[in-house]
């Protein structure tokens, strides 16, 4: 079954990229495709404008997409709880410098759930 | 669709919450515990209803802690924005609810100045809502 992951990144983007250290703030999004354990396809998906109190445009702008799983270093709690009311299961990947590290992470079953206990202040500020 | 104002000092916030609507352009319902806000934005007790646009919660409510209030509302439902009267310097208010996603912060005196801030910000955030279509929101 294929899986589409969103890794928020740092310009430009793409596996050899930074990992966003916060989901809502970073430059883009690397989506990647994964199936049978293998990274498919890689695509680039810009964010959205980022308002005060707007936490929920990413979360919106990642499910219209059709993103079913994240990886992320920080978050507030209230993007997390809607990531988590449309179904998206969110992952830690805080330990991760580059995207194909969290994509590797991922595939390999070591990244963790994203739980309230890894969510930071200023998620949305 | 409607805004929930959760205070007990319902009389004296009653010119605020009419500048709301009227700003908005949306009905405000005003309710005196953040028990019963919560009930009215659970989708599971109210199924049918659309959920509301925005809670703006007053930190002089009894029955539960300002902060318990948001992450319960936003267990709930984190689509509902909110707006928190408190007389909080920013930084510390800042310190105290980061990561909560509040829109504003508005003092527990609130003005129709402040309704016509709050009604710009809500149509920045959703800008397609088609609750925002009504003459008070041109």
């Amino acid at each position: 079954m294929k899986t589409i992951l969103a890794i928020p990144s740092e310009n430009p983007g793409g596996l050899s990229a930074a990992l966003g250290q916060h989901f809502g703030h970073c430059d883009l999004y690397t989506i990647v495709e994964i199936e049978n354990g293998e990274a498919l396809n890689v695509s680039l998906l810009p964010n959205v404008p980022h308002q005060h109190g707007g936490c929920m445009a990413p979360v919106n702008h990642l499910a219209s997409h059709g993103v079913q799983k994240l990886i992320a270093g920080g978050m507030g709690m209230r993007p997390l709880m809607g990531f988590q009311q449309k179904g998206i299961e969110v992952y830690f990947g805080g330990a991760s410098a580059l995207v194909q590290d969290a994509v590797n992470a991922f595939i390999e079953g070591r990244l963790s759930q994203f739980s309230t206990e890894n969510t930071c202040g200023g998620g949305c500020s | 669709m409607a805004i929930i104002v959760a205070s007990p000092r319902a009389e004296i916030l009653d010119s605020f919450a009419a500048a709301v609507a009227e700003a908005v352009g949306v009905a405000v319902l005003s309710v005196e515990s953040g028990a019963r806000m919560l009930e009215m934005c659970d989708p599971s007790k109210h199924p049918s209803s659309p959920r509301p646009e925005l809670v703006i919660v007053d930190s002089m409510l009894m029955d539960i802690p300002t902060k318990t209030l948001l992450v319960k509302l936003m267990t709930l439902n984190a689509s509902i924005n909110s707006a928190v009267l408190s007389p909080l310097p920013e930084e510390h208010f800042h310190e105290r609810y980061e990561g909560l996603g509040i829109m504003a912060q508005l003092n527990e005196n609130p003005t129709a100045k402040d309704a016509q801030t709050i009604a710009e910000q809500l149509r920045e955030l959703a800008p397609d809502n088609p609750a925002w279509t009504s003459s008070a929101c041109a």
